[in-house]
Formats: structure tokens, sequence, C-alpha cells
């Protein structure tokens, strides 16, 4: 890690040294990796970014731990994706989509992961463990299968079978606890304090957040070296809104991109719209609720970074929008059936949130907005069943065309 | 009721996550109390550390009209910890981790 100079309280700044800790002792604020951005400033450049490797790890020198001994099973660098058929349909001429439904375990969690893994390696752990009802729990269990390491998934004892195959695959212990969410969120609390392992989102977060910072750098490197003129983003801890945000302006810090103009906004579910709320109530805090929701990736009733993401939007004149349960399942059919994109219900979230900000005008037609898809249709089946309405005929010429009604003669 | 501990005992639980101190088992637990703003005119942190044997520790602290919150640390024994993180919700106060909700989607 040539360029980290250590850690510091996102509260009240005091330093700490780049170890495996995540709160700071005097205020109990979150800790955020420090870089020495003067010496990042000699070493990168955009030809330099460009020669990488085409995953996250070619922004390798912003990130907490190097590339060379990088657990890489490939995330990153995905599609970016003008959105004309979307657009024309929302009356947006520059819309683009950031496909991380396509990452290696089909969503964006990869990016964090991947650099959490590596760190933990680095720090010389030899048990990586999450607490996850989906994508984290996936993510976490293939890196750990690709870092050899012992690895440990808890989830409540209630998560659907196919959320649980998608992580237990990998070969990871899925550990099912008999409880409610506060009981799986103070059990794995209590063992990261007592047990000596790399708990991605907890002993290793200030790491593990860096690699969301990842997508912002490809959206600007993609959209030929500059921030756009509006993200959606959809919020669960708020983390990735947050880094999305600060990538952004250390591009710009760096010289790689001019001024950032970006506005940022929130894309929530009704069922668990603590950000959304607080930020339209004009709070800074977010009050804890209980997740009803059938977004469940974005299903986080307490989210530790939602003060840092509703800062975030009010610096960049952003908003924020709760997106009606009813309406989650059309963003997701809208999205498919205009650009071929099946994204999971936290893009759901985020399509009629753009649809939302399109017809209130807060983006205009010629500004160039980014949404970014962050997992895969295929872990939400449930939530669009309703779509799957085939014909059933018999297998003759004369009972298609008596169902299709002559609709497809030529 | 089981004897408060020194204060040394407190630093070390700190440290430590948790220690036995004679017959208790001295843990330390880091929460966000959330307070709708009616609870604010009450004094729920003195009440905490005069109804349970624990020792309270605010770190950070902002009240508005609305509602107010509250990073503190909660150190003493275990069951007693517990049963006070019981009792304030129970009062209407909203307590979680200083962390936030870990389990993610």
């Amino acid at each position: 890690m040539p360029y980290v100079s250590g850690l510091q309280c996102r509260e009240c700044g005091r330093a700490y040294p780049a170890e495996p800790i995540y709160v700071c002792d005097f205020c109990f604020g979150p800790l955020e990796v420090k870089y020495d951005f003067d010496r990042i400033k000699k070493a990168t450049s955009r030809q330099k970014i460009q020669d990488g490797p085409r995953t996250i790890w070619r922004y390798d020198d912003l990130l907490p731990v190097s590339r060379e001994k990088a657990i890489n099973i490939g995330a990153g660098m995905t599609p970016l994706l003008k959105a004309d058929n979307l657009g024309r349909e929302l009356g947006l001429n520059n819309l683009w989509i950031k496909n991380d439904a396509v990452n290696p375990t089909y969503s964006f969690k990869d990016r964090v992961v991947s650099v959490a893994s590596t760190k933990a390696l680095e720090f010389g752990f030899g048990t990586l463990a999450c607490a996850s009802t989906g994508n984290l729990a996936g993510a976490v269990a293939a890196h750990g299968a690709k870092a050899r390491m012992r690895t440990l998934v808890f989830i409540p004892a209630d998560l659907e079978t196919g959320k649980i195959i998608g992580a237990a695959i990998y070969g990871p212990t899925v550990v099912a606890v008999r409880g409610t969410y506060d009981d799986v969120n103070r059990l794995c609390s209590e063992l990261s304090d007592s047990r000596h392992w790399a708990f991605v989102n907890i002993n290793m977060r200030p790491y593990y957040s860096e690699g969301s910072k990842t997508l912002g750098f490809e959206v600007a490197e993609q959209l030929g070296w500059k921030a756009p003129d509006h993200i959606i983003v959809p919020v669960a801890s708020g983390s990735l809104l947050t880094k999305v945000w600060k990538g952004l302006h250390e591009f710009a810090a760096l010289g790689l991109i001019g001024d950032v103009r970006t506005r940022m906004h929130i894309a929530q579910a009704a069922g668990c719209a603590p950000v959304a709320n607080a930020f339209n109530a004009g709070q800074t805090h977010t009050r804890p609720v209980l997740p009803k929701t059938v977004a469940k990736s974005l299903a986080i009733g307490n989210p530790a970074d939602g003060y840092y993401s509703i800062k975030a939007v009010r610096e960049s004149n952003g908003s924020a929008f709760a997106v009606p349960e009813a309406e989650v399942a059309d963003g997701i059919r809208l999205l498919a059936q205009t650009e071929g994109i099946f994204t999971e219900t936290a893009g759901g979230v985020v399509i009629s949130t753009l649809r939302h900000l399109a017809r209130e005008g807060v983006i205009k037609p010629n500004e160039q907005a980014v949404a970014l898809i962050t997992g895969n249709g295929l872990k939400t089946q449930e939530a669009v069943v309703k779509y799957a309405v085939p014909l059933h005929i018999d297998p003759t010429v004369e009972s298609f065309d008596a169902q299709v009604n002559g609709k497809f003669k030529d | 009721m089981t004897t408060l501990p020194p204060p040394c005992a407190y630093r070390q639980a700190n440290d430590a996550g948790s220690l036995r101190y004679g017959d208790c088992a001295i843990a330390s637990r880091r929460i966000t109390l959330t307070i709708p703003g009616d609870l604010a005119k009450r004094p729920l942190i003195y009440e905490l550390g005069h109804k349970f044997n624990v020792v309270t520790n605010i770190r950070r602290a902002d009240i508005t009209p609305e509602f107010g919150w509250a990073v503190l640390e909660v150190v003493g024994d275990l069951k007693e910890i517990e049963a006070c993180i019981a009792w304030a919700r129970k009062e209407g106060a909203t307590v979680t981790a200083v962390t936030g909700d870990v389990v993610e989607g």
C-alpha cells in the first residue's frame, strides 16, 4: 500500500495507523483511509490507468492495497451503455446505464470485497466473514474461495434457498442464525470484536468501502474523463453513494477530470427509506426504521453512512426519492423492455427514481445522467414473476394464430 | 446488586471488549440512542445509569426539536447492559450499534 498514510476519523479527525480497525476510540466515529495525494499525483495518469488491467485494479493507486497480490476474479470495468430507448421513453437524450449486474458474482459487491479480501490477506487474517442476505454473501464466498481463506457467511435462518445457494456453492460455512435481523447484527458485531476474523464490512470496513470508488472512477473514465451531470444511486448503507462522490472528487483533485458538478440522487424504496426521508425532511441524521420492502438488497434500516450520504447529496445539490413499493417491479420491467438489461429490485428502484426525476424536470432532457445498476435480476426473480405470462397453445398453426389474433401474420 | 468495579476495570473492558471482575463479566457496548423529540426533555441517560448498574459515557450527541441522538459507551455487567438496552427501547428510544446495520443485502 504505497500511498496510504493511515486512517482518520470522519467525525473528529483523529489519526490512526492503517490497521484492521474501524471505529474511533475517542468519539466512536467511523474511520476512513487517508492517502498521500502528493505522491499519487506524481505516480498516476490517465495513460497509466488506461494501460492497467481491465478490472478495478487499474485504479490501485487510489485503493488501500496494491494489485500485486489482489484477490481478483474479474470485478469491474463493467459496461457503460447509452440508453437511447429508455431515454426516449423518459424524455432524456443523454442517458447512460452503468451495468454492474454483470460482475463475476452479479453485483457491485465484487468491487468492495475484492479490495477487502486482498487487504485481509495482507493483514494476515486466515478467515473472511460477513453477514448478508444476498449479494455480499455471494461476493465474499467467491473471493474467499479464490483467496483460499476459511470463509463464514452469516444469514438469517429464514433466507430464501436461492440466495443461500448463491453463496453456498463457493464452499463457505453458511451459518443460519435463528433470530431477527437485529440478532444477526448484534451477533456479528460481537464476533468481530472477539475473533481474529476479517469481517469485510465491520473491522475491514474502511478498506472495504474504498472499492466503491471504482464505480465512480469507471463512469468518469468511460465517459471520456469527465463527470456526468447526474448520477442516480441506490442507497442501502449509503456507503456506495458517498464513495462514488469521493472518487469523482479524488479524480478531479488529481487533475484526471475537470471540476465535478455532478448532482447525486438517492434512490430508495418507500418500505425502507431512512436516508431519503431524512433528506427530504431537511434533517442531517437518519432515524432507524424497520425495513419492509421488496428491495431486499436495500433493506438497511440503520444505515451506517446515512449522515454522510445526506451530506454528499446536499453538497451536490442533488435529491432523494422513495419509490412506492408497487413501482419497483415496474422499474425492472421498464429497463428490461427498453435496454435488454435485467436488474434486481435495487435497479428497479433506481429506474423508477430516474423516471420520477425526469418527470419532475430535475434531470433536463440534454443533461448527461448515469443510472447505477448494481445487481442482477436473476437474484430477485420472485419480484417480477407477474410478468412471466406465456401464451399457451396447442401444437398447431391454427391454435397459434387463434391465440395471437392475427398479430404475427407476416 | 453487584458492586460497581473501579474505574480502571472499565478502561480494561474498553480495550478487551469484556473481562471478568469479581462475580460479574464486565463488558462494554458502543451504542447509538435515537429518541423522538418529546423524549428529549427526559434525562434518559441519567436514568440508565441510576436504574441499572452501568456506567455511561457520552462521546457525541445532538438534540433537535424533532429527535435526538447520542453515541455512548455503556460499561458494566453484560446482563445489566442488556437489561438497560431493553428498558431504553421500552421507554421509546431506538438503540443500535454505532456501526449501523452490518447485515447487508
